[in-house]
């Protein structure tokens, strides 16, 4: 794992200082709301509906287990015992008390972490793949150029007040499971004809007020340009993006506006007098930093996931597990387990302190003391022995951490909504809960197979409706909550927004209206075709059907 | 909230505290409290408008943030009731059970 040299420790330390002299003025009357809210949203602290919420970067989603007894004591001694890991590989505690506030990010400097730049209009935390590293179908570990972009970003003069926020994220497998082509920009790690490991730059897509997926920028970068070119995509979109109106300030509105062709001309002539200056990276700046994430010292040893839940002596139980939860890791005799924090009626992505404290147990047992948060908003334990699997799954059973329904259709994608945020205009965690009792017969979920329920409570869209398999939105109608439902989002390699299906609906019909989709799609599937195939293959129209069957 | 009001709409003040964020009313005695039953209920805007001055005056004192006037139900004998889910969220928090960080047992033996 990455380790912060002393410049790194220096950075962050000063910026907790600094804070610390804010929150004092601030408090003092030095500082009044509208010269402070910027400086605190700079560290990550907004003001909700009951209290402020902080939200801690988690890089590229990769933690120690040191470093999640800290998130654990955080949320112990300052929260109210639990904290909610989002869509963006973060946690977010929603309880926190300003005048806290500094002590917490000295807390957290002192492992290694920080709030910077998960808020405001800055380039906020780089995404990756949750399984980087330890995929079985990685080209390369992609946490290398997130890591060398995060130095880049990071308190970056040029792009510190961008006309709004900016998200970046990268994938290293063919299979995305970063969802590149609904960020800023996406990075996706391929080959060219020669072998060469680049980048296919895409930009401009984004989910939000107005979602757009992605348009291919540059089809192949190579790795030595990344940071002169994005530094050019930066410029050009600091220069021209507008400032007049927030809702069409991010880059995708630029480059809609512009057309992906000029926008490519504007970037490449900045980028010209850029490619082979200060910002290009060596083949030695790579290596300096792929050092630091070299793989662990895995031991030699045989067998497959598959093998395992094959096996008839495997207790079903914890074949079912198996099943659903690990997946196939590059080296053999290993699996790479995904921890649901989807148990049934639970709230998506939150973690007691305990529960946090049991994992990070369980990443030094038996994954090297390693873990990753997902932006399904699970956790992950990257480097598992396919032996340990049986001890590990009865201690993460006892705490409620062992739920077999990862991808499933009660894994479910939840932002706070009108909980918590200030900005919802209809709760997403109730709903959620209702459909995850609804669909809480885990051999059901596995004979549905792969389906991912997306529920933000606005159209900020922080739990990605628009890309979920069945996208859900809560609106405000004159005071009463309703649920707009789409279908055929995706945020993979394929990625596609979803259809509105039928009006906007209470949240008791919303259940009833998915609950029938699930059951047209059994009726209509081909044998072994996954739910966004069959709404891929036949379009929206025979679940519309179930809808006026309904009415 | 730039919510237009009607001018003989029942109304509160609220804001939350600086230093936490908790949510607090305007009681009639010119505190802040954080019951919304106490928060002191205007029918006209001259009473509001006279709210105002010490209400800013707060705001200046670093007591408060993000003052709101909201409409609100009012019965005069159990007080004021919130107007739509999120006064209602504000003054009762959230609507679902929060969860509990209670210790987690050690695993169950192996079969």
């Amino acid at each position: 794992m990455y380790q912060y040299d002393a410049h790194d420790q220096a950075l962050v330390d000063q910026r907790v200082s600094e804070f610390r002299d804010q929150v004092s003025r601030r408090l003092s009357g030095a500082l009044t709301e509208d010269q402070f809210k910027p400086l605190r949203l700079m560290n990550g602290l907004y003001l909700q509906l009951h209290a402020y919420m902080l939200r801690v970067a988690i890089p590229y989603g990769t933690l120690s287990s040191h470093q999640m007894r800290v998130l654990a004591h955080i949320a112990r001694r300052y929260d109210r015992g639990y904290g909610h890991f989002t869509t963006r590989q973060n946690i977010q505690y929603n309880w926190i008390k300003l005048a806290d506030a500094p002590d917490i990010l000295a807390d957290l400097a002192a492992e290694q972490m920080h709030a910077i730049q998960t808020s405001g209009n800055c380039i906020r935390n780089v995404t990756s793949d949750p399984w980087a590293g330890v995929a079985a179908d990685e080209i390369e570990d992609p946490r290398i150029a997130a890591e060398i972009l995060r130095q880049w970003s990071t308190f970056h003069p040029e792009f510190s007040f961008l006309p709004r926020k900016f998200k970046i994220a990268i994938t290293g497998a063919p299979t995305d499971r970063a969802a590149v082509k609904v960020h800023d920009i996406g990075l996706r790690m391929h080959r060219d004809e020669r072998g060469a490991v680049g980048y296919e730059v895409i930009v401009g897509g984004g989910l939000g007020r107005t979602p757009i997926i992605g348009k291919t920028l540059r089809p192949f970068l190579p790795k030595e340009h990344l940071l002169s070119y994005l530094e050019a995509i930066m410029r050009v979109y600091n220069t021209h993006g507008r400032r007049d109106n927030m809702y069409k300030a991010r880059i995708k509105i630029l480059v809609e506006a512009l057309g992906i062709d000029e926008f490519r001309r504007q970037v490449e002539a900045e980028w010209e007098p850029l490619r082979d200056g200060a910002l290009r990276l060596p083949p030695e700046t790579y290596a300096a930093i792929t050092e630091r994430f070299a793989p662990p010292l895995y031991e030699q040893r045989t067998g497959s996931v598959a093998t395992l839940v094959r096996d008839p002596e495997t207790d079903p139980a914890l074949a079912r597990w198996v099943q659903a939860n690990v997946a196939p890791h590059k080296v053999p005799g290993y699996g790479i387990v995904n921890i649901s924090l989807k148990g049934t009626g639970q709230i998506p992505g939150d973690a007691t302190a305990s529960q946090m404290e049991l994992v990070a147990k369980m990443a030094d047992l038996y994954s090297l003391g390693e873990i990753r948060v997902t932006h399904e908003q699970n956790l992950v334990l990257p480097h598992v022995r396919l032996s340990d699997l049986p001890a590990l799954w009865r201690t993460l059973d006892a705490g409620d951490l062992a739920t077999p329904n990862v991808g499933l259709i009660s894994d479910i994608i939840a932002c706070p909504g009108l909980d918590y945020c200030s900005l919802a205009n209809a709760r997403s965690i109730p709903l959620a809960q209702a459909l995850s009792e609804r669909f809480s017969d885990m051999t059901r979920a596995q004979a549905i197979g792969p389906l991912h329920i997306n529920i933000s409570g606005c159209i900020n869209a922080c739990a990605h409706h628009h890309v979920g398999h069945i996208g859900v939105l809560g609106v405000d109608r004159k005071g009463e909550e309703l649920y707009q439902i789409t279908l055929g989002g995706r945020s993979d390699e394929a990625a596609a927004l979803g259809r509105i299906v039928g009006p906007a609906v209470p949240a008791h019909q919303a259940i009833e209206m998915i609950a029938g989709f699930v059951d047209t799609y059994l009726a209509i599937r081909h044998p072994g075709e996954l739910f966004i195939d069959t709404v891929e293959r036949l379009g929206t129209a025979p679940f519309k059907e179930t809808l006026h069957a309904a009415a | 909230m730039a919510r237009k009001l009607r001018a003989d709409a029942p109304r509160i003040i609220t804001a939350n505290r600086l230093i936490d964020g908790v949510v607090v009313y305007r009681a009639a005695d010119g505190s802040w409290t954080t019951r919304l039953n106490k928060a002191r209920v205007v029918t006209n805007a001259p009473d509001l408008d006279a709210m105002m001055p010490g209400c800013m005056a707060d705001v200046e004192a670093c007591q408060v943030v993000s003052l709101d006037v909201v409409e609100v139900l009012h019965d005069p004998k159990a007080g004021p009731r919130p107007l739509g889910q999120r006064e209602t969220i504000r003054a009762a928090g959230p609507t679902i059970v929060l969860p509990v960080d209670r210790p987690i047992p050690a695993a169950r033996p192996s079969a």
